[in-house]
């Protein structure tokens, strides 16, 4: 592949996509010929959310079974909702890497756990943690009815005809940011299939049009001192 | 601007390409398609091939052109009905067209060649 960016929308993706929602094995072979690189790269970034190295034989191999799953619903994929197929396919894509590598998880620290217990003990409020491998969106989204401001940002997002990529993609960069991550839009380009340079501009610019929007409009002045858009 | 000699002769956009090729992004990738022939027969033989390596073959072929089916069995001037057997892993080795088998490094031929007969 070409360094070109890809967007849901692109043709010959779409074309492979449909091949595969009725069953054409060969366009497995397609997907992975034609779009291995940023499936690989959305692969590593599970796995380095796993701290778990993958060597290139391990890599190839969970390619390739990605390639399968994106096929097993590639039915319910449609490219109007703006996501790349393994982008929208995240979980599908953390399970491969999951049976692979196995189950992931800290060591357990007897202190650790005593501290939340104790935390637990002390506050009635509900605790929601998101899992590092659930769709950004889908947080925002299940976060909306208990928390202002993620209701107010999928408002100005949705209010901004912000795209479904666009969003996904700012999402991304900012928690990869926030994360630590000292070059977020190098991790984030490949899973995007987008030049780094090109995953910065568009996260500024949909960044931006969110801020100049609580500018504007008081209702979304709270936008203004989000974390997420600093 | 193209055209122009770079510091070693070549034109510049030769000399971009070159650069985009030595950039790590551009060696992140490559398809490995000896694995892949092997994981096409596994599923193959597990879906009860008889010819899972013939399935295999000839699937990846397809897959990497690009093409449907009545696309590539047009290409090789063959009946659909013959290359969807092929797919299927129902016909040998020597049922494969002498078209596929001429297509250069993307088939190990020998390997497929050498299936033990189907029981």
């Amino acid at each position: 592949m070409d360094g070109d960016d890809r967007r849901s929308d692109d043709g010959d993706l779409v074309a492979i996509m449909a091949r595969l929602a009725d069953g054409d094995e060969a366009a497995v072979v397609t997907l992975y010929e034609r779009y291995g690189g940023p499936i690989a790269a959305a692969v590593q970034r599970v796995a380095r959310q796993r701290r778990h190295a993958v060597d290139r034989d391990d890599l190839d191999g969970m390619v390739f079974e990605v390639c399968f799953e994106i096929a097993s619903v590639a039915g319910a994929w449609s490219p109007d909702g703006g996501a790349l197929p393994w982008v929208w396919a995240r979980h599908r894509v953390a399970n491969v890497v999951d049976r692979v590598l196995g189950q992931w998880a800290d060591p357990l620290d007897d202190q650790q756990l005593a501290q939340i217990a104790r935390r637990d003990s002390a506050t009635t409020a509900p605790t929601s943690p998101a899992s590092v491998d659930t769709a950004l969106g889908d947080v925002l989204a299940r976060l909306v009815p208990s928390l202002e401001s993620a209701r107010l940002l999928a408002e100005a997002l949705d209010h901004e005809r912000i795209s479904g990529r666009d969003r996904e993609l700012l999402l991304e960069y900012a928690f990869e940011k926030h994360s630590g991550n000292t070059s977020p839009a190098a991790t984030v380009a490949p899973v995007f299939g987008m030049k780094e340079a090109s995953v910065r501009q568009a996260a500024r610019r949909a960044r931006q049009r969110v801020l100049r929007l609580a500018a504007r409009d008081e209702r979304f002045a709270p936008l203004a001192d989000l974390p997420l858009l600093a | 601007m193209s055209g122009h000699a770079g510091p070693f002769g070549a034109p510049r956009a030769a000399a971009r390409e070159a650069a985009r090729r030595r950039h790590p992004t551009a060696r992140a990738w490559a398809p490995d398609r000896a694995r892949l022939l092997r994981r096409l027969a596994a599923r193959a033989e597990a879906r009860g091939a008889r010819w899972p390596r013939v399935a295999a073959a000839v699937v990846l072929l397809r897959g990497v052109t690009g093409d449907d089916r009545p696309g590539f069995a047009h290409r090789l001037g063959v009946p659909e009905d013959v290359l969807a057997h092929l797919e299927a892993g129902d016909l040998p080795a020597d049922a494969v067209p002498g078209r596929l088998r001429g297509v250069p490094g993307l088939v190990d031929w020998a390997w497929v060649d050498a299936a033990p007969p189907p029981t």
